[in-house]
């Protein structure tokens, strides 16, 4: 059902919008959360990045011809902006200066090391990736169409099959050489 | 004529458009080798998709019963609640209207971003009486460092440096840093927790505040501080929520 409410004094606030947002919401939030927390290792960012993702799009007032891809666009472009503000990246000091602050947080209590060292061993396949096959990579992982991939990257749609086909195998070939490393 | 690399992706993710989809389709029924392509790129796809999930956390959680504007007023926001204060006036008068709900999900946001944790890192106390753990941050073109709340035996010992660097460090006790652009908070867990702080002379604004209140300034090079520096130039500042210097 179309209905729209105006208030007195404002813009008119249609309800398919906020029905869609909430719609769009509901579906895309743990993927664009997952996507984010994967390509960065970062879960509290990746949840700040989304919901900021979100919060743009509602506050545009109207929904764009793609919105998941747009979604994705946009808090990629925040992502961007979090990275180039890390020229006054925080670090942690200790006596020897040498703990990262920002990489994956400490496994829980009763996690095995061997969970852990495939973690590991998959976080550093990823972030070997150039930036193109992490992200085509890890969009795929999450259901995103062809179409929105080639949106929020820039690619060419009709090659996305191929590029996808080379990043699934560049992290292939680079996961095999962790598990092999002594 | 066998598939091509895109066709058998685009086979695997249905993603093969309805008309020309049809030959490859046709020629998947009649060619074995092709079909054992697809289901090797598909055991291929799996794996990788199996360890990617490894990666995952817990998503965040989303109260539906959360009180957004309880919270909202009473919340230190930052830049998220900028975000969503220009959303919620972006969209419209929605939440501006006497009696008019706020939309579902912003309730939602709101409701759990005001839960949601913030980046913090917990310092371990040393374990000698060797300098502690601490934090660095570039001091920008402005800082504020916040001590939660006063300690009465809590002391901070700000050092001025040639370093481009703030650099805080627990010398005693334990304490946690919560870290922001523009901001640096640590929560002292114990009464007697000491601090050296080294900020640059360089730096173009740095304020410490103690339970709210304004207890060092350094500006373009000028320190204003009730704190008397000891022989070496180091300035012992009580944690103990001193008289504040003025504004």
């Amino acid at each position: 059902m179309s209905q729209s409410r105006r208030l007195a004094g404002s813009i008119p606030v249609e309800t398919p919008f906020h029905d869609s947002v909430v719609a769009l919401f509901e579906a895309n939030f743990p993927r664009l959360f997952r996507y984010l927390d994967r390509l960065s290792g970062e879960p509290e960012l990746a949840a700040d990045l989304a919901q900021e993702a979100f919060v743009k799009l509602y506050g545009r007032g109207s929904l764009p011809d793609q919105p998941e891809a747009w979604l994705v666009t946009v808090a990629l472009n925040l992502f961007r902006n979090v990275k180039s503000t890390r020229a006054r990246r925080h670090r942690l000091l200790t006596l020897a200066r040498a703990e990262s602050v920002l990489s994956d947080p400490p496994p829980p209590p009763g996690q095995s090391a061997e969970v852990k060292e495939l973690r590991g061993r998959v976080r550093n396949a990823i972030v070997q990736l150039s930036e193109r096959d992490r992200r085509l990579l890890l969009l795929r992982a999450e259901g995103y169409s062809y179409r929105d991939i080639a949106t929020a990257l820039d690619l060419n749609e009709a090659s996305v099959g191929t590029l996808l086909a080379r990043a699934k195998r560049a992290f292939s070939d680079v996961y095999q050489g962790e598990s092999d490393a002594p | 004529m066998h598939l091509d690399e895109e066709q058998i992706q685009r086979v695997l993710h249905a993603e093969l458009p309805q008309a020309a989809g049809e030959p490859v389709r046709s020629h998947l029924t009649e060619c074995a080798a092709c079909r054992s392509r697809v289901d090797e790129a598909q055991r291929e796809e799996d794996r990788i998709f199996g360890l990617l999930r490894e990666l995952d956390h817990p998503l965040p959680r989303i109260d539906d019963e959360a009180s957004p504007v309880r919270s909202w007023r009473r919340a230190p926001w930052g830049r998220l609640a900028a975000a969503i204060l220009v959303g919620i006036l972006a969209a419209g008068a929605a939440y501006a209207a006497s009696g008019a709900p706020l939309p579902k999900m912003l309730q939602r946001l709101i409701g759990w971003a005001v839960q949601a944790p913030t980046r913090k890192q917990s310092i371990a106390p040393p374990a000698s009486n060797a300098p502690g753990r601490g934090i660095a941050v570039n001091a920008g073109d402005r800082l504020l460092i916040v001590f939660s709340t006063p300690t009465k035996d809590g002391l901070a010992i700000v050092s001025l440096t040639d370093d481009s660097d703030v650099e805080v460090r627990t010398l005693r006790g334990q304490a946690s840093f919560t870290s922001d652009l523009h901001r640096l908070q640590i929560d002292n867990r114990t009464d007697s927790t000491r601090f050296q702080i080294r900020i640059p002379r360089g730096a173009a604004w740095i304020e410490i505040q103690v339970g709210g209140r304004r207890a060092f300034l350094m500006e373009s090079g000028r320190v204003v501080t009730r704190a008397h520096p000891d022989p070496r130039g180091d300035y012992l500042l009580p944690l103990n929520g001193m008289p504040p210097i003025p504004p």
